[in-house]
């Protein structure tokens, strides 16, 4: 069972806004608290996509104020937002990016791919086959994946 | 949250960038023949030229200034390809001192969230003053001809260098943009490149944007640092930032990777 609450990055709320899949994400909610921190929100996300509002499933938190670190360059401000705010509620954070899921390991944060996040929410059936199949290709246009992880994605049913 | 702490950093990219100031003139004396006075005044005359003349012209600059510096000198008698010749040296002396500290300024972004922007400006510096040194190597070694081009962008570079090491620059930040971006434009028009648009028809804050961008492209392509960092370095969306990766041909490192396990339906999630 992935620990609450699931704290999801900037990149991990754009895929899911790109592929049509954004409401969607009120699938795991209220078993688990499904957050943003205000930087990830406010700073990265916001104003960049046209959501204005703060959906009514989400809840947008601030975490906590100093993370200490050696390598404070290696990721952004809302970056270790999330990882602050994940390891002071022990909660997961959900992100595609391989340096913030490394760093995350290296602090003892939970942490999920967010693809295998993705994937679950579908499996589980938080998204239709036909909702799938339709937002698939924007969502893998959005990332960065191999060749072998977007064939295995678009052969993916329930 | 207002700060993410990290360790005292060793003296930031500023100290850096000075030290390997110290170093290069250290090593122009070594170089037989050089007056260290002459040459930093010269370097003076070179830098107080404006960017167009710095980056074009500055061998009349350098012929002009030793004419008057030095009693034995007659310009009329000055063959570029002297400097030519030099060109092996100078790449020998100064390009390993160069990649080096090109290299510890870029480790800077990775500890010192304050200093990082400062030494991605500085690392880009040092990255066209090592091309520009690689440039003029495989030119002088080839049966090209000698031309004024790369040696006054080299002048040009230098004098910035020596004036780092003569004095604490209030200028230093924006001095270095402009450098950068006169620099990368005449080393591609020089080398047979596509060339940017021309620096004097950018403003302060595009040229700006223009080094930052770079900056934050090498360091997202040289450090293991995330994609929001790279945006963040870079004063960009996130999507502004992978098109400016995708540019350069840089891929973001996103995962999961292709041997990993996609879905494993006996792990309970929810």
């Amino acid at each position: 069972m992935v620990d609450s609450p699931i704290v999801l990055d900037t990149g991990v709320l754009s895929s899911f806004l790109v592929a049509g899949w954004f409401e969607n994400l009120d699938f795991i909610v209220p078993e688990h608290d499904l957050v943003a921190t205000d930087r990830v929100w406010n700073h990265e996300f916001e104003p960049h996509n046209g959501v204005s509002d703060v959906p009514v499933w989400m809840d947008v938190r601030e975490p906590p104020d100093q993370i200490d670190t050696d390598v404070p360059g290696k990721l952004s401000n809302a970056d270790w937002s999330c990882v602050a705010l994940a390891e002071v509620e022990e909660g997961t954070v959900i992100t595609n990016d391989k340096p913030m899921k490394e760093v995350c390991h290296d602090r003892d944060v939970e942490v999920r791919w967010g693809t295998k996040f993705m994937l679950q929410v579908f499996m589980s059936c938080g998204i239709s086959q036909d909702e799938y199949d339709e937002g698939l290709p924007a969502y893998i246009d959005d990332l960065y994946l191999p060749p072998e992880v977007e064939e295995e994605l678009g052969q993916k049913s329930k | 949250m207002s700060a993410i702490s990290g360790p005292n950093g060793p003296g930031g990219a500023a100290e850096q960038f000075k030290q390997f100031s110290d170093q290069f003139v250290e090593d122009l004396n070594r170089i037989p023949g050089v007056d260290e006075v002459v040459i930093k005044r010269v370097f003076r005359e070179i830098r107080e030229a404006p960017p167009e003349e710095r980056f074009t012209d500055s061998v009349r600059i350098f012929i002009e200034e030793l004419q008057d510096e030095v009693d034995d000198f007659d310009s009329d008698e000055f063959d570029v390809q002297v400097l030519e010749d030099l060109a092996p040296i100078l790449y020998d002396l100064f390009d390993p001192n160069i990649e080096e500290t090109e290299e510890e300024s870029l480790e800077v972004v990775l500890e010192d969230r304050e200093g990082a922007e400062l030494a991605l400006i500085m690392s880009i510096f040092l990255e066209k003053l090592s091309d520009l040194l690689a440039s003029w190597y495989e030119r002088s070694v080839s049966n090209d001809e000698a031309a004024e081009d790369l040696p006054s962008i080299m002048l040009a570079l230098n004098s910035r260098l020596v004036e780092f090491q003569e004095e604490d620059s209030k200028t230093l930040y924006e001095d270095l943009i402009e450098d950068v971006v006169y620099a990368n434009y005449y080393l591609a028009e020089a080398t047979d490149r596509p060339t940017p648009t021309h620096p004097s028809e950018l403003s302060d804050r595009r040229m700006q944007k223009q080094v930052l961008t770079m900056g934050a492209t090498k360091a997202y392509r040289e450090l293991d640092i995330s994609l929001s960092r790279g945006a963040e370095l870079a004063g960009m969306s996130l999507d502004e930032f992978e098109a400016a990766l995708s540019q350069q041909g840089i891929q973001p490192t996103q995962g999961p990777d292709a041997d990993e396990e996609l879905y494993d339906e006996s792990e309970d999630w929810f």
